[in-house]
């Protein structure tokens, strides 16, 4: 080979390294660096945080994460402001005036919110307006689209998506998260059932407010939690802050709840031994207290067994049976039971008991009827619902989850459990409660009427009605509590529990029984349909 | 080294070349159909989360309870509507020996015998 062969053989051999080094370098480029077609994919593949959904106990979608359109305006696009005001302010009344008018017509912005998450048909009418300078922006909003069902449970969002009451609030972290959908212990039936009822009582009895719960007493699961007013996320704006259907009466409201507290008292003194179950108590003549005298609204008896005086409602054998017990002892088990403090509930709002600033005599004779001591429903019912779980409370819980350990806290032994129990049945089958007897299912419960406390002392024409109740009372599953604030009295009957709350508590169980898998029992719906008559008729007593 | 083999190797590294180009290209498209099947899931789940809260909203409750009971004359079932399995005898009276009924006598005097069962 020639030299200069050569030279064109190394000036080739260069070419190609060269155009290979380019090569290489150009695909190392590729390869290496995210191009904007490159960066869009990854930003197609990102998925977007959306906000959890909120389903109940069976899957049942109670709160979606929905894209929503929002307006927006771009004054500095506008040439006659006061065509797009008046057009904006027809459409949306309750827009914010003064300021929209002054940003209107601030030719320097270029972006100024209207209002927020329209509905698709808050859409298209404003679409159909015309108007220049205006815009939509796609945002993700909550949908409720039940409606108010356990619209206090669910609580709200607000327009920026952080949850600010219910458990959207207390959940906010894992729902922002935008995990697997957070399942509720509540159950659209039995939840439906509780607000049905509420709202037909509330019709029935002109009442301020209402609010009933019920839970497993095994596992404290709430499986419908329902406050009345009813309040509709969905139309949160229309409900100001002190609106009284924004309070979640189960949770949020302290009540007198009267005589649905004297099991818990029976059951106390039972278990300590205070008392036995047939020893008899004089309850012919009222009881001083202090200086205050509690008697009885009827004469029923010379004496009587703790039996009868849950059966007949009596003040006067209660405050025995708590004067056996003793103030010491019934301190500890109001405490035992959490009555002295905040009932724990995956909800913000729990409110705090009003406690007697000492338990002296007259305070621990009152308390043990149910008077001087203000609780919630909630709270109530935790302790009550021990009655009906062998004796042992659970903690409730709104939160579904079939991996959670039980834990669970003694407060009376399972015999005074069973005992007291039976008696409440007693109370159903032939004392006050009876409007809650349905026929197969075992209701055993304790009607309770106080009058409502006021600032200052007691209003003497309103009161709060009460129905609690574990059934069935053979192998109790589930407890529930029907609170009524005010009813007012009908024409020739009353307003005391008996004929407001027990009925709405007789109504509520027959319709949830079935749903929550308790079976009639035929014996009893058989000897109801062939006696009828043996019933003696209602009594207003509390 | 001979021409042909210059020419090849400029062959070669043009082949690469359009390969290489090609591949980006090739890239480019799969990458915009990508998104483009990305924004078809989107819009199905929008609208698939769409039809869930709607299917939710229909199936309130209340307003099923309303039609049943205004339009179909419907209500909760009664306890008395309802039996177990043991309270069959007592609601609808015992069991009928379906096998004797049928080499009972009939009304023209005839009878016949039970069918085989398999």
């Amino acid at each position: 080979m020639s030299e200069a062969s050569r030279d064109r053989t190394r000036l080739a051999g260069l070419v190609l390294c060269g155009i290979f080094v380019v090569m290489a370098g150009r695909g190392g480029y590729l390869a290496l660096s995210h191009g904007p077609e490159a960066k869009a994919v990854q930003a197609a593949r990102m998925p977007e945080t959306v906000r959890a959904e909120i389903h109940d106990r069976d899957g049942e979608l109670l709160v979606a994460s929905v894209r929503l359109s929002s307006l927006w305006v771009n004054p500095s696009a506008v040439w006659n402001p006061d065509e797009v005001y008046d057009g904006l302010v027809g459409l949306f009344p309750d827009l914010e005036r003064t300021n929209l008018r002054a940003r209107l017509g601030d030719q320097k912005r270029q972006f100024v919110w209207v209002k927020r998450q329209l509905t698709p048909r808050q859409k298209e009418s404003v679409m159909a307006l015309g108007l220049e300078g205006l815009g939509f922006r796609e945002e993700w909003g909550r949908a409720y689209p039940m409606g108010a069902l356990a619209g206090h449970v669910l609580g709200q969002t607000d327009v920026d998506g952080n949850g600010i009451a219910g458990v959207e609030r207390t959940l906010n972290a894992s729902l922002a998260a935008g995990k697997a959908p957070v399942r509720l212990t509540i159950d659209v039936e039995t939840q439906t059932a509780l607000e049905l009822e509420l709202e037909t009582a509330a019709e029935a009895f002109s009442m301020e407010g209402a609010a009933a719960i019920l839970m497993d007493t095994r596992t404290g699961e709430i499986r419908g939690m329902a406050s009345w007013p009813a309040f509709d996320p969905n139309r949160a704006s229309d409900f100001p802050s002190k609106h009284p259907a924004r309070l979640n009466r189960a949770i949020g409201a302290v009540y007198e709840l009267g005589s649905v507290f004297k099991p818990l008292t029976v059951a106390a003194a039972l278990d300590a031994g205070a008392v036995t179950r047939t020893q008899m108590f004089d309850v012919s003549q009222p009881v001083l207290a202090g200086r205050f005298s509690i008697s009885d609204t009827h004469r029923f008896a010379k004496s009587a067994n703790v039996t009868e005086i849950i059966v007949e409602s009596s003040n006067i054998g209660t405050v025995h049976v708590v004067r056996a017990l003793g103030v010491k002892r019934q301190s500890a088990f109001l405490d035992l039971a959490g009555l002295t403090r905040r009932a724990k509930i995956e909800l913000p709002g729990s409110e705090a008991p009003i406690m007697p600033a000492r338990l002296d005599d007259l305070h621990s004779a009152t308390v043990s009827y149910g008077h001087g001591m203000s609780v919630t429903p909630l709270a109530f019912l935790t302790a009550f619902a021990a009655l009906g779980n062998d004796g042992e409370m659970v903690q409730p819980t709104l939160i579904y989850d079939p991996k959670r350990k039980v834990e669970t806290e003694r407060l009376v032994s399972p015999e005074t459990a069973a005992q007291v129990t039976a008696m409440m049945r007693e109370s159903v089958k032939r004392g006050a409660g009876r409007p809650a007897d349905i026929a197969g299912y075992r209701v055993a419960g304790k009607t309770g009427t106080g009058e409502k406390a006021i600032a200052g002392g007691y209003d003497k024409n309103a009161n709060v009605s009460s129905f609690a109740a574990v059934f069935p009372a053979d192998s109790p599953q589930f407890a529930l509590i029907v609170t009524l604030d005010n009813p007012q009295a009908r024409p020739g009957r009353g307003a005391t529990a008996s004929v407001s709350a027990a009925p709405v508590a007789g109504r509520i169980v027959e319709r949830v029984a079935p749903i929550l898998g308790v079976a009639p029992r035929f014996e009893d719906i058989r000897t109801a349909r062939t006696e009828p008559e043996s019933r003696s008729p209602e009594r207003s007593s509390p | 080294m001979s021409k042909r083999a210059f020419f090849f190797g400029l062959l070669v590294a043009a082949l690469l070349v359009f390969s290489l180009y090609r591949a980006k290209y090739g890239a480019k498209d799969t990458a915009a159909e990508l998104m483009a099947v990305q924004a078809q899931i989107e819009a199905a789940e929008k609208e698939k989360a769409l039809l869930e809260t709607e299917l939710a909203h229909m199936s309130r409750r209340d307003y099923i309870e309303e039609i049943a009971r205004n339009d179909l004359g419907m209500s909760p079932p009664k306890p008395d509507q309802m039996a177990s399995e043991e309270d069959l005898d007592q609601v609808v009276g015992p069991p009928v020996d379906d096998r004797a009924r049928r080499t009972a006598p009939s009304a023209d005097g005839t009878s016949r015998p039970p069918e085989a069962t398999p």
